[in-house]
Formats: C-alpha cells, structure tokens, sequence
C-alpha cells in the first residue's frame, strides 16, 4: 500500500480505489448496526410488551380490590353474578376505571367466559387490548368460584 | 493472474476485488450471526419476565385470599348467629332449639363464641382454598383471631403464618438444569415436528445437552409475604394446572386425561386415557416400520374454539422417519389451503403420478392403515366432510367414531 501511496502514477489511481473502499466499508458497518439494532429491537419489544401487559394485568387486578360503595369490585360483580344482573359491576367499573385508568377508552367483563357488560362503540372495541383475568369466590355460595375477565383498551 | 499485477492498473483492480470480497465476507458473517439466533433455552429477559410473572401470580393469590377470608369471616358470624352465638351443642336441643342453659347451669362456656368462630372460618376457608387452581396457593398455616373487644365493638382478624412461595418457572421440584434441558427438548421436538429425521434429533440432542450443564444448584423461587387468613385443611391433590387468559383451563379440568407418554417439553398435550393407549398401539405399529407418530394436537378447550378437540378423543397426528412423507397439514382457511385439496379420497393425493406425489400418497394411507388398526376413525372421510379433508386428524370415543362403529359415544366435549 505505501509503495503505491509513494509511486506518483500508482497513487493517482490508487486513491479512488480508498475512498471507494472506505465509503463501502461505512456502508457495510453502517448495515450490520442497522441488522443488530433490528434483532435488538425485537427483543425490546417483545420484552416490553410482555412487561406492559403484566402491568396491565396488575393495574386491572387493583381495579377488581379498589371500593366502590363500601364494598370492592370483585364482591360487586360477584353479586351481580348471583343476582344475573350487572348493573352495580357496570357503574363500578365506569367510576373506578375513569379515576385509575385514564388511558382507557373501552372495557368489556366477561364472567365465566361470557361477555357481560362492555362500554364500545357500536361496531367493535378500539385500541390496543390489554386483559386481566381474576379468580373470584362466590358470596353466597362457597363450592363454587368465578372467573372474572376484564379487557381495556388503550387509547391510540 | 501473474500477468494482471505487472500492471499498475490491475494491482489496483486487484487491491479492490479483495476489499469488496472482504466486505461481503464480513457482511455474510455479520448476517449469518444476527439474522438466525439460536434457540437457547433462556433467553434475554426471560427471568425479569419470570420473575414479574411470579409477582403477578402471586397478586392474585393474595387477593384470592382476601376474598376468600373475607367472605369466610362473614359466612361464620351468620352461621354463629344463626345458632345462638354457639357452633357445638353439647346440652342438647329442644323443639329444634339449641339449649344453652339448664337447672343444673350454664352449657356455654366462656370462649365458646372465639372457638366457633375459628372453627366455622376454617370449615368456610377449606372450600374456597381447595378451588383455587393453582399449587402455589397456601392452603395451611393460618390463624384467625378475635380481639378488640371494646363495648359493643368486636374486631376480627387473620394472619397468615406461612409466606407465599411461587416457583418463578412453575415447575417445582426442578433444577435450572433441569429446566433448561427441558426447555431444550421442547424446542427440538418443535424442529422435530418441522421435520427432522429421528436419527438427527437424537444426535442433535446428544450435541446440544453437552453445551448446557450447570451446577444445578440454582433455585428461583419468589417468597413473598402472605397476609390472608386460612386455617389447615387437606390439600387438593388434583393438578389443575393454569387458566389462559380467557379464563379457559389449560389441562382438562376433569379426571380421565392423560398426557402425551412420548411427550418430552413443558408443553405436553392431553387426551383421553383409553385413546392414548390406542395411540400407542398406532405407535408401536409405526416403530415396527421404522417410523414415529408425533402427537400434534390432543384435547383443547372449548372457549378457544377446541371443537371435536375438546372432547380429548380426538388427535392431530404427524407420521415421520424411514423416509416418509406426507405432505402439509392444513392449519387454517381450509378450503384455500393446498393441503385440503385432494382428489379421488382423503387418502390420495392430488399430484399422484408425480415421484413426490406418490410418496405423500403412500405415507398418508400408511397413516390410515395404522390409526385404523389402532381403532381410530377419520370423520372427515366417514362423513365426507366437502372442504375439510384432513388426513391428520384421527378419533376415538366420540360421536363419529360411535356412528362408525356402532357402538355407544364414549366422550362429551370437555371445557
């Protein structure tokens, strides 16, 4: 390389070839961050989406403790269940999930795998879908238990 | 290429080949690395995400308990109540009556309410503990208490004396190593299932076991404190396992299942017992060729669309080694599905006169000749199912099998 650099003719021909090497190799650096940063991307997502939903999961977990009327919602809806109506379960959620979810648009309960109460819109729910699911122990009846279901849906 | 560097010209044409072909070499290996990771057994946040999983599970244990306590609580001042503030009735009844004073004295005595108290909020709590499905819930341990009593004021409380353990992987009595070579075998039996012939498998096995070996001294247990209120009851030995998030059961919820007997991962699926044993005579008819019957899909639940599957009668099945092929398994849109489109029976295949052809055709109706054997039946052959022709799937017990066979429906849909 040096005696290229140093022979007057060989360099004049020689620089091209360098600079053509260089800017490919910028290139070339340039691609494999991008490659790397697109595998390291998708770990992050994947990872912090896994988080959002756990923390999804926790937040909806405390939607079913907190209180509304001196009694929590898990024991609302648990009522509702027995009584086939969920009335007091809609305006508790409505009320708890306006003061502790703000990003949420839409929710939809499902009990026992049914859906039971939901605040869409007309055609569907909008949003990104994060769920919770709770085991319930009945009020009245203590050989059986439910499932309670909540679905949100954040705001875009 | 001796002539080409006694050129100046061509020294540098030389000087610029090697840097491009350096270049893509560097590119290709770069790609090479990143763009196929291997499927290690943990990977990157696999044990933050655990360990969140774990806090998570426990949570709701925790709020189970609350619940459970709480309602406990209440049941047993009414049923005090109810009773005349007493649970035993040691003077006897009358006219239905419990008799808590006589001419000879008092039949109660002075902690007689404390007591019934505790034992009818420990009666309570056996129920509701014993339904919760999942092993990690504490299901001994607890104290409940009465004190406070000021007036006309009584305060009721609960302790639990044993902390919450979740076993982050969810899989007690396992060692790190153990999981990871476990988690290693699901994932090479999910390659298996794309194809790999058994000999490669088993080599690949051997191979890859060798990179992870641990001390196996490792515990990842997550301890956290439990504040419900329970009393000691006999445990519930059935495992039930998880609930998706549907609220759905991830294992069949009632007895008579079993799981895979080939099965190797975490992923285990389940069928009926008496259908498995005639999956595994299918099996040892398929080892007597040289082949292996991969279970690709058992008993499923019916919230999530399980449909014959939720009876634990039915089974996907794929049939690999010796050579044979059988083409794709339709998953979905099966009337635009390739694998659905055949001619002249279930069993053919559309392009028989072709090499390939002929070779599907000869391992789907190995795949018959050996689940017929076994005592299973195709419905979608028997019922001449119109857009559904899938050779994989095979029953026993169910509603179609009972209609082949003349006899009486052994399964109902479970979940």
């Amino acid at each position: 390389m040096m005696k290229i650099i140093h022979s007057r003719k060989a360099s004049v021909s020689a620089y091209p070839t360098l600079i053509l090497a260089i800017i490919i190799s910028i290139f070339a650096f340039a691609f494999g961050l991008f490659v790397l940063h697109l595998v390291e991307e998708q770990v992050h997502v994947k990872i912090s989406q896994d988080i959002t939903g756990m923390q999804y999961d926790l937040l909806l977990l405390d939607i079913f403790k907190a209180e509304y009327n001196g009694k929590n919602v898990a024991e609302i809806i648990s009522e509702d269940y027995i009584d086939g109506r969920y009335d007091n379960s809609e305006a508790a959620l409505k009320e708890i999930l306006g003061k502790h979810a703000k990003d949420v648009s839409d929710w939809e309960l499902f009990v026992e795998g049914k859906k039971r109460k939901d605040s869409c819109n007309i055609i569907k729910c909008n949003g990104k879908k994060q769920s919770s699911s709770a085991f319930i122990p009945l009020s009245s009846d203590t050989k059986s238990n439910i499932i309670v279901t909540l679905n949100v849906y954040t705001k875009k | 290429m001796i002539n080409l560097f006694k050129s100046k010209k061509s020294e540098v044409d030389y000087y610029l080949l090697i840097t491009v072909i350096a270049l893509i070499g560097v590119v290709v290996v770069l790609l090479g690395i990143t763009m196929k990771p291997r499927d290690y057994a943990l990977k990157l946040g696999d044990i933050q995400v655990s360990l969140l999983n774990a806090y998570n599970k426990a949570d709701k244990i925790l709020f189970y308990i609350d619940q459970s306590a709480k309602f406990s609580s209440y049941k047993a001042v009414k049923s005090l109540a109810d009773n005349g503030g007493v649970q035993t009735d040691e003077c006897g009844q009358y006219l239905g009556y419990k008799i808590i004073n006589y001419a000879g004295g008092s039949c109660l005595k002075s902690n007689m309410i404390k007591d019934g108290y505790t034992f009818l909020v420990r009666e309570e709590m056996k129920k509701y503990l014993n339904a919760y499905p999942d092993e990690n819930m504490v299901i001994d341990m607890y104290g409940s208490f009465i004190t406070n009593e000021e007036g006309n004021k009584i305060s009721l409380y609960g302790s639990a004396l044993k902390d919450l353990t979740i076993d982050m992987w969810n899989r007690k009595g396992q060692s790190f190593e153990q999981i990871q070579e476990e988690e290693l075998a699901r994932a090479l039996s999910q390659e298996e299932m794309e194809g790999i012939e058994e000999a490669d498998y088993q080599e690949s096995l051997d191979e890859e076991s060798s990179d992870y070996s641990g001390d196996g001294d490792n515990s990842f247990n997550l301890i956290i404190p439990n504040t419900g209120l329970n009393t000691p009851i006999t445990p519930d030995t059935r495992d039930r396992g998880d609930i998706d998030i549907k609220g759905c059961p991830k294992v069949p919820p009632i007895d008579g299942f079993v799981k895979d007997t080939q099965c190797l991962g975490a992923n285990c699926k389940y069928i009926r017992r008496e259908a498995m044993a005639r999956l595994d005579i299918a099996r040892q008819e398929a080892a007597a060729i040289g082949a292996k019957i991969i279970l690709s899909s058992g008993w499923r639940n019916s919230c999530n669309k399980g449909g014959r599957h939720s009876t634990g009668g039915a089974v996907d099945i794929k049939l690999i080694g010796n050579g044979l092929d059988c083409g794709c398994m339709g998953e979905s849109g099966y009337s635009r599905n390739p694998c659905n489109q055949v001619t002249g029976g279930l069993f053919a295949y559309k392009d028989s006169t072709t090499p390939l052809g002929k070779k599907i055709h000869n391992c789907r109706k190995t795949v018959e000749k050996i689940m017929t054997d076994a005592g299973f039946v195709n419905p979608a052959e028997l019922e001449n199912w119109r857009r559904l022709k899938e050779w994989w799937h095979w029953e026993y017990g169910t509603k179609s099998w009972a209609v082949a066979k003349a006899e009486d429906k052994k399964y109902s849909m479970v979940a």
